[in-house]
């Protein structure tokens, strides 16, 4: 139990935000790829609040 | 720290033998000090404990019921833990994670009722998840569990009910066979989670921690899902390529936020992620004494031994935090960097699983990726 308490740990991670790049045309007509795209776009989805969503929606808490 | 996630084991006990099993099968014994089921006492210093917590975070969180088996649990007492939630947590996401062995009407009447969803253990076809999912005889549980999902999906409210299947991969399966089963079976959603091992303790079928195993397997999937016109969910895939399009994702395991997680096991101890047991045999426990009769959660999350257990989600070695992979992978769960001897002070035993599909998910959407990191 005392094991992983005594881990090191670190508070901050580097900061690797990727460049946005072009997606291939071709992947634009991928229904998962424009819909990720889209979620993406909109600041909502990606914040705290798509946690929520998706939870409502389907289940992100599998173990 | 704000937690996002309380999952309840509301049974300590299984009514299956899952041969891969983190909780029964992976060394950790906790379960066998347990009552099987939360207490009437318990069940209403958690409804009381979470109105609370919900009211000082002033902001929602999902309430996961868990196990073992969490229908198991007497049917008075989860109608009670979860009429008791949908008083307290009206706003909250409420699910169960189940083996679906045991969903009758009775219990989808009850969710329909408190609003709770269900997602339910599929592998896939029969022959896959009969390889490891399996009775304490031996026998499959493959018919059973479709049984669970034809039920829930002959109701009228099947939709609302209804959020999804987990699939532990298989990577000797076939991944198309796999996907196009769960297309065919209607799921919204599959949540494909890599089976628990570790640095010392290899996961099955995966033969060394430069074989990709996995990862090609997930690769497999991107592809028929991306050439899917009406896909379902996939989360991991939907996650890693949320991060390289510049998004976040939304599950411990991959990108660098952090999750506040907290795990209230049935005699009321409030425990770290449940997933950390299969490194060793009391790993998800606290040095702290915490449980939900006597603390507040608020207060538990605000802690320096809290935040180091949550912290825990960064990796440390030196080769993670150099890798320009890492935005993506977010050093994969801590139960797969254990190591006996470093501790989780190392890359995760998927490090080259994970290296493979980014790559492979990165160059279908950019093209070479030698051409992407060259712009």
């Amino acid at each position: 139990m005392e094991k992983l308490n005594e881990q090191i740990t670190v508070d901050d991670v580097p900061a690797t935000n990727p460049e946005t790049f072009e997606v291939r045309s071709e992947m634009l007509t991928s229904t998962a790829v424009c819909r990720l795209l889209d979620e993406v776009r909109c600041d909502e989805l990606t914040g705290y609040s798509a946690m929520q969503r998706y939870d409502r929606d389907h289940n992100r808490h599998n173990r | 720290m704000r937690l996002d996630t309380v999952l309840l084991k509301v049974a300590s006990r299984c009514n299956i033998n899952c041969s891969y099993c983190y909780v029964y099968n992976q060394g950790d014994t906790s379960w066998q000090r347990l009552p099987k089921a939360m207490s009437p006492d318990t069940i209403q210093a958690v409804v009381t404990s979470l109105h609370r917590l919900y009211e000082d975070q002033k902001a929602g969180f999902a309430v996961v019921l868990h196990g073992g088996e969490p229908l198991l649990m007497p049917r008075q007492l989860l109608r009670a833990l979860l009429e008791g939630l949908a008083e307290a947590l009206p706003s909250c996401v409420r699910c169960i994670q189940t083996n679906g062995m045991l969903i009758d009407d009775e219990v989808l009447d009850l969710c329909d009722a408190t609003n709770t969803t269900l997602s339910v253990s599929l592998d896939g076809p029969i022959g896959v998840h009969d390889r490891f999912r399996v009775t304490f005889a031996g026998g499959g549980t493959f018919e059973g569990a479709l049984a669970g999902i034809e039920r829930i999906r002959s109701n009228p409210k099947a939709n609302r009910l209804f959020t999804g299947v987990l699939c532990v991969v298989d990577p000797t399966s076939d991944p198309c066979t796999v996907y196009n089963f769960f297309k065919e079976l209607g799921v919204p959603s599959v949540d494909f989670l890599f089976k628990d091992g570790n640095n010392s303790k290899l996961p099955p079928d995966k033969q060394g921690l430069n074989s990709t195993e996995y990862g090609s397997w997930l690769a497999s999937i991107w592809d028929c899902y991306v050439a899917d016109q009406n896909p379902p969910r996939i989360r991991i895939l939907d996650d890693m390529a949320r991060l390289l399009l510049g998004g976040q994702s939304i599950k411990e395991g991959c990108g660098q936020r952090l999750y506040g997680i907290a795990v209230i096991d049935t005699d009321g101890t409030i425990t770290k992620n449940d997933t950390l047991k299969s490194s060793f045999d009391g790993a998800d426990r606290f040095t702290s004494q915490w449980t939900i009769l006597s603390s507040r959660l608020s207060e538990i999350a605000a802690t320096d031994e809290f935040q180091d257990y949550a912290r825990l989600q960064h990796p440390t070695s030196p080769t993670c935090r150099s890798c320009d992979q890492l935005h993506v992978c977010g050093g994969g769960m801590p139960l797969s960097r254990w190591h006996d001897e470093s501790g989780l002070n190392n890359p995760s035993v998927y490090c080259a699983d994970y290296k493979y599909l980014i790559r492979h998910i990165q160059e279908s959407l950019f093209g070479n990726c030698t051409d992407v990191e060259s712009r």
